[in-house]
């Protein structure tokens, strides 16, 4: 037991401080009864922790900068004289049980009054190893710290409360963990995803591709297919609003409502439809900023655990009116009491864990009106033929365009562009991402081929957010073109630039978006990572995300296929790939452009 | 009353109640004008415990009300800890009806009521005014009616050791001994 007069020169070091929430650990030092500069070990962060007074009489909250590294790390990360926290969670990586000290687990809660029990974050820091081991067994992917601690953190808000939300802003992997999540629930019973339509098919994707051992079954109503344990029925909002007494008739283990800000309404049939939904365990994610948007945060709290927030009236008269009133008091004590079952993670917070691009790859779904269009465009080559020669290639590259323009949008080709929404998944898909990227104030670029495209996206955003959007393309000149790079690289600028990847993909600086959007994808995947150079360059300080769109079923997905087969070699001549379609005979041809059907 | 901006919680009911008196027959015209200096912020509090302190604003004066509040009956905090079991759901009205139907009233029971005017009525307006903010305080932030009987200070030391995937999530920040920052007390 040392005298208080002795701590501050004895207890100079550095010290680890565990994030239960990232499964990470925040480095900072501590020098002369003060807070000093980050280990010099990376990129430095400022993290609220609980730390002494100067005169070591008290503990108060303060912003200390940190370095933070994965638990990987923090056995061989060189630290000048070690504090006894970070001796302490070295001996619990290598699967000892000592004893934490507070600085080993000073995280404060939001109000500021409380920290974080030394049982809860070596609780936390354990489980979350043992699931790390369990995931790398039941997925094929590898997850990263953070997304490892989402799954621990689903399961034991499951077990608590028998729901959660899981906030974490998007391209952190919220289809994966929730995988992982339902991975680990198979043999409890069904389990049941509702999502958007237009993104029915990449669940099934992603589910397919990260936990093969699960059975994915896509449902468009009518009778439910047979289900049982491993079975995942996969079904979108529109399907469950029409069709609500068939998936009410069976209890479900989990129930996932992707992208589930759908539900904000209480009051409409789909939400009414989804609360008869019976579910030992409802799982909501959502990607908006559920603090901005407090009636929708109601609305998932009441979906996920209804018992434990009061009614409407109340939650507003504690919470909404406070602090549409302005005060911080009610907005910390807002994240306090959603914390036990809403985890909201950005990526700047787990930023040492990711890389500095990411890159989304989703699958959207046709609509019946592209279906049939894309199949009478095949039906007609296929009766006209392809030529031969010259000819040939001419033809096929006319037929593969025409292909791609159903993907973007039917009216494309049909030329009936009076109502946009609802007719393309891709477009409707697009118009969500960027919905949602305008409510995160992330600033983002959409790249497409085509200049129709183009126009019909800028009408789009126009129509939808009543936001001008610029659009960057070959017809403009050399002033024009600079004009628009000026504006958007402003603080004010537009929060939407639309461009032609021909003209937009090269010598450009957009640092200010970190968000790309690849509406369609081209044949050589060095011309679309050279588009999405042009946020991720020198001044970009943010993790840049880059979506692809990809229609599930049609060319695109060969077009895609193709990409991993080559990104390796990134010098492949744009048309080399279109040669290569042409030189098959045409029967092979048909097959490639086809739509392959699923299930 | 017919406007419940104070009390429209069961928690704060409990303060409403103490200014208005269900055995109150005729109107009190102190009440509104309490109301109203809680209202304008007139209203400072300070706890310490399950002391109630508050400075109250009115005209040029100033004058400090005084308030303990009795610790809450050891029945009341179990029952009160058995509901919360560990997870820290929000203190709804339905929580407290649960508490109440079990035999344990969570409503304060107030030891003294010391005000430094010189007012000679048996209740002064800064009295009333302390019950109103108390309740304002209360709807906002339901622990608070728990806290100032002392329920958080008991059951934090005593009490059944929480199961462990409910281990306690948090601890009060002013319970810890920042000798104890760097190294564990052994």
């Amino acid at each position: 037991m040392g005298t208080r007069q002795k701590l501050p020169e004895a207890r100079s070091g550095s010290q680890a401080t565990y994030l239960p929430d990232r499964h990470m650990f925040a480095l900072w030092t501590w020098a002369d009864g003060a807070v000093g500069a980050a280990p010099a070990v990376g990129d430095v962060q400022t993290v609220p922790l609980v730390v002494p007074t100067p005169d070591l009489g008290r503990l108060k909250v303060s912003d200390v900068d940190c370095v933070l590294i994965e638990p990987d790390r923090l056995v061989t990360v060189p630290l000048d004289s070690p504090g006894r926290s970070v001796d302490v969670w070295r001996s619990w990586i290598a699967g000892g049980e000592s004893a934490l000290p507070i600085a080993a687990h000073a995280v404060p809660d939001a109000t500021g009054v409380a920290v974080t029990t030394p049982e809860h974050a070596s609780g936390v820091f354990r489980r979350t190893t043992s699931v790390g081991a369990e995931m790398r067994a039941a997925l094929t992917a590898k997850l990263r710290p953070y997304q490892v601690r989402g799954v621990s953190w689903l399961r034991e808000t499951i077990e608590t409360h028998g729901g959660a939300v899981l906030a974490d802003e998007m391209g952190l992997g919220k289809t994966l963990q929730t995988i992982g999540c339902v991975a680990g629930r198979a043999e409890k019973g069904p389990q049941l995803v509702v999502c958007p339509t237009s993104l029915v098919g990449n669940w099934a994707h992603e589910i397919a591709r990260f936990a093969p051992d699960l059975r994915a079954t896509i449902w468009r109503g009518g009778p439910l297919p047979a289900v049982d344990s491993g079975t995942v029925v996969l079904t979108g909002y529109p399907t469950l609003r029409t069709h609500s007494p068939a998936p009410a008739g069976i209890q479900w283990s989990t129930a996932v409502f992707d992208e589930a800000q759908v539900l904000k309404n209480p009051r409409t049939q789909v939400s009414k439809a989804a609360r008869t939904i019976a579910a030992d365990a409802r799982i909501a994610l959502t990607g908006t900023p559920v603090e901005n948007h407090l009636d929708e945060l109601w609305a998932l709290l009441n979906l996920v655990a209804p018992h434990l927030f009061g009614n409407r009236t109340q939650f507003r008269r504690r919470f909404v009116r406070p602090i549409a009133d302005g005060s911080p008091a009610a907005s910390a004590r807002l994240r306090g009491a959603i914390e036990p079952v809403v985890l909201m993670r950005k990526k700047s917070q787990v930023a040492g864990s990711l890389p500095p691009k990411i890159h989304a790859d989703l699958i959207c779904d046709l609509t019946e009106e592209q279906e049939r269009l894309y199949d009478r465009l095949l039906e007609q080559v296929i009766d006209d033929g392809f030529g031969s020669g010259a000819q040939r290639q001419t033809k096929v590259l006319a037929v593969l365009t025409s292909l791609k323009k159903v993907c973007n949008h039917p009216g494309l080709i049909t030329d009936d562009l009076g109502e946009l929404s609802g007719r393309s998944g891709k477009l409707d898909l697009c118009t969500d991402i960027v919905a949602n990227n305008l409510e995160n104030a992330s600033p983002t670029l959409v790249f497409t081929q085509y200049r129709q495209t183009g126009e019909l996206l800028v009408r789009h955003f126009a129509e939808q957010f009543g936001a001008s959007t610029p659009f960057f393309h070959g017809g403009l000149n050399q002033e024009q073109r600079a004009d628009i790079v000026r504006r958007f690289q402003s603080d004010d600028g537009p929060k939407v630039l639309v461009l032609s990847l021909k003209a937009g993909g090269t010598g450009l600086t957009l640092t200010r978006a970190a968000d790309v959007i690849h509406f369609d994808r081209w044949w050589n995947p060095a011309v679309e990572a050279q588009a999405s150079d042009r946020v991720h360059r020198i001044g970009q300080t943010r993790t840049v995300t880059v979506t692809t769109l990809t229609t599930g079923t049609t060319v695109e997905e060969h077009i895609a296929a193709m990409h991993h087969r080559k990104s390796a070699l990134s010098d492949i001549a744009d048309m080399s790939s279109v040669a290569e379609l042409t030189r098959l005979d045409d029967d092979r041809l048909i097959e490639v452009l086809r739509r392959k059907r699923v299930n | 009353m017919a406007d419940h901006d104070y009390g429209y919680t069961k928690w704060g009911k409990d303060w409403v109640r103490f200014a208005e008196s269900l055995r109150q027959t005729r109107p009190d015209p102190q009440l509104p004008s309490a109301r109203r200096m809680v209202r304008d912020g007139k209203v400072q509090i300070t706890f310490d415990g399950r002391t109630v302190r508050a400075a109250v604003h009115r005209g040029r004066g100033t004058t400090v009300v005084t308030i303990e509040v009795a610790p809450m009956s050891a029945g009341a905090t179990a029952e009160i800890s058995r509901q919360l079991s560990g997870i820290q759901p929000l203190l709804t009205d339905d929580l407290y009806r649960a508490i109440a139907d079990a035999g344990h009233p969570p409503a304060p029971v107030l030891e003294s009521v010391d005000c430094s005017c010189p007012a000679a009525t048996p209740r002064c307006v800064h009295e009333l005014a302390v019950y109103y903010d108390m309740a304002r305080r209360i709807d906002d932030d339901p622990r608070i009616a728990l806290d100032v009987q002392g329920f958080f200070r008991t059951s934090a030391g005593g009490g059944q050791a929480p199961a462990e995937a409910t281990a306690q999530r948090w601890i009060a920040l002013n319970s810890l001994d920042p000798a104890a920052y760097f190294t564990v007390a052994e």
